[in-house]
């Protein structure tokens, strides 16, 4: 009885082990191969390294935008340095967390910037701990390509400072600038203030982003009269000689509607009709040429139909087909009305009378480069879209707008260095979101080039909503003389052999705005464009700055703790930026949340008082 | 050779072959402690393997003590012994030091911690294996149940409510191989936990419908007086019955986890992820192991409760399935030789604490070792021997005292 009991429990034990001896055997001998390698697996880590994005270099290989750090993981914070700034800020657009442009040419070439990712294995321990030693190969990440832009660093400099300067002299809302040089087609300046820094992309507002120069949908009022010009001369359906009768400063249309010019002018010919921007001489003129052929002019000019050049939201415009053109379209086409351009749209039908009649495509991008090496992959060539008019035509047209400089609306802006062409307009806006014209907001521009005879710049300005002045001559033609006579007497830009040294501001590193960088940010800048500055006092942030000396171009920068009377904007800021920036209000901060500023009291420019409380509120980015 | 093994058959003589067993397993216990918690920079005294060491010094002292006395005085002390031990497991409900986990196991004396439910293990064992030496359980006879069904479900709902439903388990297992020794067949015990298994069974209607035809086929085979018979099919019913319902009223998130307990892999980073993490290292470990000290699983700490209720899974990853297989050899050739010591003596009582003793050892192997491989749901029972922890070891060194105590003077009661 006992004995058969205990054979019975040898052998439920054999049984149990015989279970956990065949179990052992499927998981160790057969399924080994498969548990093998999901250990290895879960102490292998794959990283993803992010590739060194490509810099974007000015067309002197002046940085613009540059990684910081060759190779990262993927998961750490980008760090994507704008070493200028504000600087080109709409041109170059910025990048988002994730590393990805968002704007500008981060965004429209974020494809061939961003290169292409890497890998590699790390080993690590359960809490997720890197052990050193045990790393395996993997894929190095292959950089994304370098690009050198057409821009010229110092010649934006200068379009920037002016317009800023300009802004706040016309009390302006807005300013936006084109420099192109046209016998290449190459885009040296393209600026709108205000504008951002693409080193804190979340503190942009609005459309600080904007780059008007291609966005920016306007009539271009008398500007356009170059174009009817053009066609009446092309067409020669009048003799630029023959003089025409000004009516009185008042010519009644067939449908009674009335065409009025500032005063009566007189008898004139196309030379003065252009000087004084008779609207009664310019309609009569494109009556001579007729709705087909001045459709076809506009159309050949580029109205109507985007540039194509390598940005993010250009905008075509507007150019009615001549089945939609009322009676009138024709005469209000000739002046400017009935038609929506874009500035750089204007920009390039100018460079077409600049350099002899050759419509080209706009050119932002000088070439493409290998990032580690510097070797140059691919160039941009210039391209020729056709020929508008004649030399003989566009020669005439230049000196037409020499008229104006000379002796007609521009002559305010007449130089005695510089032999200016060019042509003023004011204009109403269209809104494109709205679709209609913004009557009580106008744009104020000049286009204008030089030298007159051969000229080697082309430059639009366009003031939006000037309040002190609003005729084109006084608002966007002073700030156009003071860009251009700038560019001339800057010492690598000028063409010219000698030096205006007795223009003001001439040196770039005069003209640089220091003011609010810290320290380091200002000692870089003046770096990278091998310019001398001088600290002085102490503090975190650039408070005033003094020209030294004029010739060598050496600036003193007080450092100091900036004393806020009003509240800064600090929405959007980290929450050590924005302690930062208060390190100088004598008030007492309250902070709750994490992440960034989403909400701020007292608001931005609101006053503030010595020990007042400030109230921070954080959020974590959506 | 022939004399040795003559030496060893012999009866009634000091069990050097247990010793050795004992002493081999022990000495792999300290290696696979040291090699678990190897990365540590504690000083030498303060380690898991030299506390261990002491532990199994101390567990010596004890088996050689009990080897001094005389079974007869177990008999006698076997009552008081469960009723301290009940007492013991009492104090917890009012002195007891919380654990990590949430549940009160322990006592603490200031430098000393005491696990009462371990030596609640011993006190039921002696009681019932005193009970059972003079009678007998039947089925005819329901009141043969009660007495033993009483001294079971104190100690055990005591230490379910701790909870520690593992080491409840291992009073349960005591009793079934009570009962089966004592007199019932396997046939009986079947009908006995019939309506037990089917509360699990009817999760699945082949399942049921399989029990049900085996419950109908044993109760006419055994031909039980009718009202018995109606009875356990009554309480089968019931059971399905009521766990079909109480299953069907729960709720998603509480039929996953009782899912997850019966299938951990379903939840690979909760309880699933110590079962995952321990077949990876002992799959990984292949034939031969990884080596001594090589274990990666082991040594990137992806393994947890290394040194203790996975301490096989160490074992696996470095010596693979070579070493479990000794391992497991030197278990299976330590039970049987237990069970050997029912053949020498008659004596119930001597007979009852072995067999009993033994299903303890047998149960922790089993259930821990299942467990480590998967094919068991992730309970704290340790394995013998091996794994760290000192109240463990005093029970498994008296029970080898036990052993070694009634194998000499199994006669002398």
């Amino acid at each position: 009885m006992t004995r058969d009991r205990v054979g019975i429990l040898v052998l439920i034990t054999l049984a149990a082990f015989g279970m956990l001896w065949a179990r052992t055997f499927q998981v160790q001998v057969v399924e080994a191969n498969v548990y093998e390698g999901k250990a290895e697996n879960q102490s292998l880590r794959r990283v993803i390294w992010r590739p060194q994005r490509g810099s974007i270099t000015d067309r002197h290989d002046r940085i613009l935008a540059v990684d910081q750090s060759s190779s990262q993981r993927l998961t750490q914070p980008i760090k994507r340095n704008y070493p200028q700034g504000r600087l080109a800020s709409q041109v170059l657009g910025f990048i988002g967390n994730e590393g990805k442009g968002l704007q500008g040419l981060e965004y429209y070439f974020e494809e061939r910037l961003r290169g292409i990712e890497g890998w590699s294995y790390l080993t690590v321990d359960s809490r997720q701990r890197p052990l050193p030693g045990l790393d395996r190969k993997g894929m190095v990440p292959t950089p994304g390509f370098a690009v050198a832009l057409t821009i010229d660093n110092d010649i934006q400099e200068i379009v920037e400072n002016a317009l800023q300067k300009g802004v706040k002299k016309l009390e302006a809302d807005r300013a936006s600038a084109i420099v192109v040089d046209p016998n290449t087609g190459e885009i040296l300046a393209m600026a709108a203030y205000p504008n951002f820094d693409p080193n804190f992309p979340r503190q942009v507002k609005g459309n600080e982003v904007r780059n008007d120069a291609i966005s920016l949908v306007y009539e271009p009022g008398s500007t356009f009269k170059l174009i009817t010009a053009c066609a009446a001369l092309e067409e020669q359906s009048i003799d630029p000689m023959k003089l025409i009768d000004g009516e009185g400063g008042r010519l009644v249309l067939s449908n009674g509607e009335v065409i009025r010019d500032g005063k009566d002018y007189g008898q004139m010919n196309m030379y003065d009709a252009m000087a004084v921007s008779s609207n009664v001489a310019f309609a009569k003129i494109a009556s001579t040429v007729g709705n087909e052929k001045f459709y076809r002019f506009v159309r050949s000019f580029g109205f109507g139909s985007p540039t194509s050049i390598d940005l993010p939201g250009e905008e075509s415009g507007r150019l009615k087909l001549p089945h939609q053109w009322s009676g009138r379209t024709l005469i209000t086409m000739a002046m400017g009305h009935e038609i929506l351009v874009t500035p750089l749209q204007m920009a390039m039908a100018y460079s077409a009378v600049a350099n002899g009649g050759e419509l080209l495509m706009p050119r932002i991008i000088k070439e493409w480069r290998n990032q580690i090496t510097g070797e140059v992959l691919e160039t941009p060539e210039k391209r020729v879209i056709r020929r508008v008019v004649s030399q003989e035509t566009a020669a005439m047209a230049r000196s037409m707008m020499r008229e104006v400089v000379i002796r007609g609306t521009g002559r305010n802006i007449r130089s005695q260095n510089l032999d200016f062409a060019g042509k003023t307009g004011t204009a109403e806006k269209f809104n494109v979101i709205e679709n209609r014209y913004d009557r009580n907001s106008m744009t104020s521009s000049f286009i204008g080039m030089v030298p007159a005879n051969n000229p080697r710049y082309v430059a639009v300005v366009l003031v939006d909503e000037p309040r002190t002045y609003t005729s084109g001559a006084y608002t966007a033609g002073p700030i156009f003389k003071e860009v251009l006579e700038r560019i001339y007497a800057h010492p690598q830009a000028s063409p010219l052999q000698y030096n205006l040294a007795h223009i003001a501001g001439i040196d770039s590193c005069l003209i640089f705005n220091y003011i609010g960088l810290t320290q380091k940010n200002a000692r870089d800048s003046a770096d990278l464009r091998g310019c001398k500055l001088k600290f002085a006092g102490s503090g975190t942030q650039v408070v005033s700055q003094q020209v030294l000396n004029q010739s060598s171009g050496e600036i003193k920068l007080t450092l100091g703790v900036p004393i806020y009377k009003s509240m800064p904007d600090l929405l959007g800021l980290p929450l050590r930026d924005a302690m930062e920036v208060l390190g100088g209000a004598k008030a007492y901060v309250k902070v709750s949340g994490k992440g960034w500023v989403a909400k701020q009291e007292p608001k931005p420019h609101e006053n503030l008082n010595k020990n007042q409380m400030i109230h921070l509120t954080l959020r974590e980015a959506s | 050779m022939k004399k040795i093994l003559q030496k060893v058959r012999e009866p009634r003589r000091f069990d050097f072959l247990m010793l050795g067993i004992v002493l081999l397993l022990m000495g792999i216990g300290i290696a696979m402690v040291y090699s678990a918690t190897a990365n540590t920079e504690l000083p030498w005294y303060q380690t898991f393997w030299f506390k261990q060491i002491t532990y199994f010094a101390f567990g010596w002292l004890i088996a050689f003590g009990i080897l001094l006395t005389k079974p007869h005085f177990w008999h006698e002390f076997a009552y008081p012994a469960y009723i301290i031990s009940l007492i013991g497991l009492v104090l917890i409900l009012f002195v007891g030091a919380t654990e990590s986990h949430g549940a009160v196991r322990w006592i603490s004396f200031g430098f000393i911690k005491i696990q009462p439910s371990e030596f609640a293990k011993i006190g039921y064992l002696l009681a019932l294996s005193r009970y059972f030496s003079v009678k007998k359980v039947s089925l005819e006879r329901l009141s043969s149940f009660v007495v033993p069904i009483i001294l079971f479900i104190v100690p055990f709902l005591l230490v379910l409510k701790q909870p520690d439903l593992s080491t409840a388990l291992v009073f349960f297992s005591i009793t079934l191989m009570a009962f089966y020794w004592s007199g019932l067949t396997f046939a009986e015990m079947f009908l006995l936990l019939s309506p037990g298994l089917s509360v699990i069974a009817v999760l699945s209607k082949l399942a049921w419908g399989g029990l049900m035809t085996a419950v109908t086929v044993a109760l006419w085979r055994r031909k039980l007086p009718i009202w018995l018979s109606v009875l356990i099919l009554t309480l089968n019913i019931a059971g399905g019955f009521a766990s079909y319902t109480v299953w069907n009223s729960l709720e998603g998130h509480q039929r996953s986890r009782i899912m997850t307990f019966i299938d951990p892999m379903q939840d690979p980073r909760g309880a699933g992820y110590q079962v995952i993490q321990s077949q990876l290292a002992i799959g990984s470990g292949g034939v031969h192991g990884k080596g001594f000290g090589e274990g990666s699983q082991t040594n990137l700490s992806f393994l947890p409760e290394e040194h203790t209720d996975f301490i096989f899974s160490v074992l696996g990853e470095q010596f693979g399935f070579l070493g479990g297989f000794v391992l497991l050899g030197l278990f299976f050739l330590l039970l049987v030789r237990t069970y050997g010591i029912a053949q020498i003596h008659s004596n119930l009582f001597v007979v009852n604490v072995c067999v009993g003793g033994s299903t303890i050892l047998l149960f922790h192997i089993f259930v821990n070792i299942a467990m480590t491989l998967g094919i068991m749901p992730v309970t704290g029972l340790p394995l013998p021997f091996l794994s760290y922890g000192g109240s463990f070891v005093v029970t498994c060194m008296i029970l080898v005292g036990f052993f070694m105590l009634m194998r000499v003077k199994g006669d002398d009661i």
